[in-house]
């Protein structure tokens, strides 16, 4: 259903153009649930903003192309994507606290959703905002609220209610519950997962929170420095993390039962990505690097079972 | 509903509390104004005629504070500001009875549609800052602002009343024949034109700077860029969610420019010879006219205090926020 190809994108700055996201490949399939992990400052929200063509300036698309349902979302002139944002593809931002527009009641804000994509009356539209606030466990006569009348969670869910309105094929959810507090963090996790049964769409998830992807995604994809370094289903990525920046990420989960551990996270910071880089990206924070590493970039390499890696340790022509 | 309450009860204390002081700050000053115009007359006055002039003028020093402070009340209450000076024996408020329309009329017009068209300009620069339109458009008013609205007032009455002849040089209206109806209004028209475009020309910039620097942060906060993602038009980011935000600063300057207008912009009303409050106000001020003065410093606060209290209101409506 959607489907990036070869797909770079960055930011032009004076003289130096950062590589946000380079030659990035990713498939979202119907009904799909893919979760994208990956440290602060690795591309993924820059490319879930070239998704929705949101990129602003310095943000730029530089090559390749995004196709959803066989258009090209690149290509589209601005009046083809006001009309494919939301009412096909819809988004959760990660800030809660300051998507709601402060002067508007929740009501009114979901209306006009509604309202910009499809030739309903009024009132059908805010029986329809109402039903959406039960879909989120919230009480329907909210519908008058302002949103310094909400919890944050309360936020979020308006939010989620919003992003459902048009009935999407598919959501992206850009960290949605990072501003929230672990207990609401975890219904509204739950909530989603419910709605989704019910209503059916494919979900990009955007997160720095593998444990949690893991838990709730059936697809992760693994993103280092503006590329995936990483794909597989979540129970096999879980149990057979192969790159070395996933099982460094693995690892720095605390375990539930047993004896605490410290835990030293990965040493070092993503490369600067202003700057061109030959060999892995990752070369200069990994433990079991190589001297191929440094010399000559790692491609994604199909390890069979749906699970794909980028790294020189799993590719045969090392010595190439 | 309590908000409202809330601000009217507060609107009448503080109108209390400016009539009061309108009370105090004259009797701090030595004298009174029937001295003052005994010693215009330079002392060639019985004192039998100053008693007379002091009963005419409503002074009665020899009362009590309290007795005074009650009366002048109750005075003030009925617009009973006494008898002027400058233009003895006119009652004061027979003066600005003549003089409050022309200032409101002119000047209330003249802030409104400036405000309108300088905030409307500001949204429009902001929203397409890339383009050239708006570098220009904004050069040319931080470019206008900077004139002293005097100077640009004088410029404009040279350049279009005297060297073109355009519009009359002074005045509210034509004084030379009976007008009637329609040429009445035509000729208040032309008589306005010049010192209600200083104005507006003068006071559009500020408007403009201001909105843009609001709409330009608010144009980075996230509800926007959902507003975006939600694919809505254009026109409703911009006015509904981004301009919604962004005109609430303004809104509070406005009102507070709005209170002003009764003390009319001094300097215009003297460069157009237009009878305002303005003008009056000058008057009084040079002849040492107290009750003039006292009314129109009354009829400032006033409406600086009622103005508020409509920002306020308005305020109460734009931004849910404020009303708990």
């Amino acid at each position: 259903m959607l489907q990036i190809k070869d797909l770079v994108a960055g930011y032009e700055m004076r003289k130096k153009w950062v590589a946000a996201v380079d030659h990035v490949s990713l498939n979202v399939k119907k009904d799909d649930f893919l979760g994208l992990a990956g440290e602060s400052g690795c591309g993924k929200s820059t490319l879930a903003f070239s998704i929705m063509g949101l990129l602003k300036k310095p943000g730029k698309i530089k090559s390749g192309s995004i196709l959803f349902k066989g258009k090209d979302l690149t290509k589209m002139n601005n009046e083809e994507l006001r009309n494919t944002r939301w009412k096909d593809i819809s988004m959760v931002f990660q800030s809660a606290m300051n998507s709601l527009n402060p002067v508007m009641r929740i009501g009114d804000q979901i209306v006009d959703s509604i309202l910009a994509h499809k030739m309903v009356k009024k009132e059908k539209a805010y029986e329809r905002a109402k039903e959406l606030l039960k879909l989120v466990n919230i009480s329907p006569d909210r519908v008058n609220s302002y949103p310094h009348q909400l919890s944050g969670g309360m936020k979020q869910r308006v939010m989620i209610a919003m992003a459902l309105s048009l009935k999407p094929s598919l959501i992206i959810m850009d960290e949605p519950t990072t501003a929230l507090d672990v207990v609401v963090q975890r219904m509204i996790i739950e909530e989603i997962g419910e709605i989704r049964e019910k209503l059916g769409f494919s979900i990009l998830f955007i997160t720095h929170d593998l444990s949690l992807l893991v838990e709730i995604s059936k697809k992760i994809a693994i993103m280092y420095a503006g590329e995936i370094v990483e794909i597989a289903n979540s129970q096999e990525l879980y149990s057979n993390p192969l790159h070395p920046y996933t099982y460094g990420l693995m690892s720095s989960f605390p375990t539930l039962v047993g004896p605490l551990k410290r835990s030293d996270g990965i040493p070092g910071r993503p490369p600067d990505l202003s700057q061109p880089i030959e060999g892995c990206r990752f070369y200069d924070r990994c433990s079991k690097r190589m001297d191929i590493c440094r010399k000559r970039h790692p491609n994604l390499i199909d390890m069979g079972n749906n699970h794909m890696v980028a790294c020189w340790l799993y590719s045969g022509d090392k010595n190439e | 509903m309590r908000y409202i309450l809330r601000k009217t009860g507060f609107f009448f204390l503080t109108l209390w509390a400016a009539v009061t002081l309108n009370f105090i700050i004259p009797r701090l000053m030595p004298g009174n104004p029937a001295e003052n115009l005994v010693a215009r007359f330079q002392g060639q006055i019985s004192d039998k005629a100053l008693r007379a002039i002091e009963i005419a003028f409503g002074l009665n020093v020899h009362e009590s504070m309290i007795n005074q402070y009650f009366e002048y009340l109750g005075n003030t209450l009925r617009g009973n500001f006494g008898t002027s000076l400058v233009y003895f024996p006119t009652p004061v408020i027979k003066i600005i009875d003549q003089s409050l329309p022309w200032t409101l009329g002119l000047f209330g017009l003249s802030t409104i549609i400036g405000f309108v068209i300088g905030t409307l300009l500001g949204i429009y620069v902001a929203w397409r800052r890339e383009s050239n339109v708006s570098s220009v458009t904004l050069v040319s008013a931080l470019f206008v602002r900077s004139f002293p609205y005097f100077w640009f007032g004088l410029i404009l009455l040279y350049i279009f009343g005297f060297m073109l002849g355009w519009f009359p040089l002074g005045g509210a209206y034509s004084t030379k024949t009976s007008l009637n109806g329609l040429s009445y209004v035509i000729s208040v028209i032309h008589h306005g034109f010049l010192p209600a475009l200083t104005i507006i020309i003068s006071s559009l910039g500020g408007w403009l700077l201001t909105m843009r620097n609001n709409m330009i942060s608010v144009l980075v906060e996230d509800y926007i860029t959902v507003a975006e993602a939600k694919g809505l038009k254009e026109r409703d980011i911009m006015l509904k969610y981004a301009a919604r935000n962004a005109i609430l600063p303004s809104i509070t300057g406005f009102a507070m420019s709005l209170g002003f207008i009764v003390g009319g912009a001094i300097l215009t009303e003297i460069v157009y010879s237009y009878p305002g409050m303005g003008y009056i106000l000058y008057q009084s001020v040079i002849g040492q006219d107290y009750p003039l003065m006292q009314a129109i410093f009354l009829m400032i606060s006033l409406s600086v205090l009622l103005a508020n209290l409509v920002a306020d209101i308005l305020y109460g409506f734009i931004d849910p926020r404020v009303r708990e």
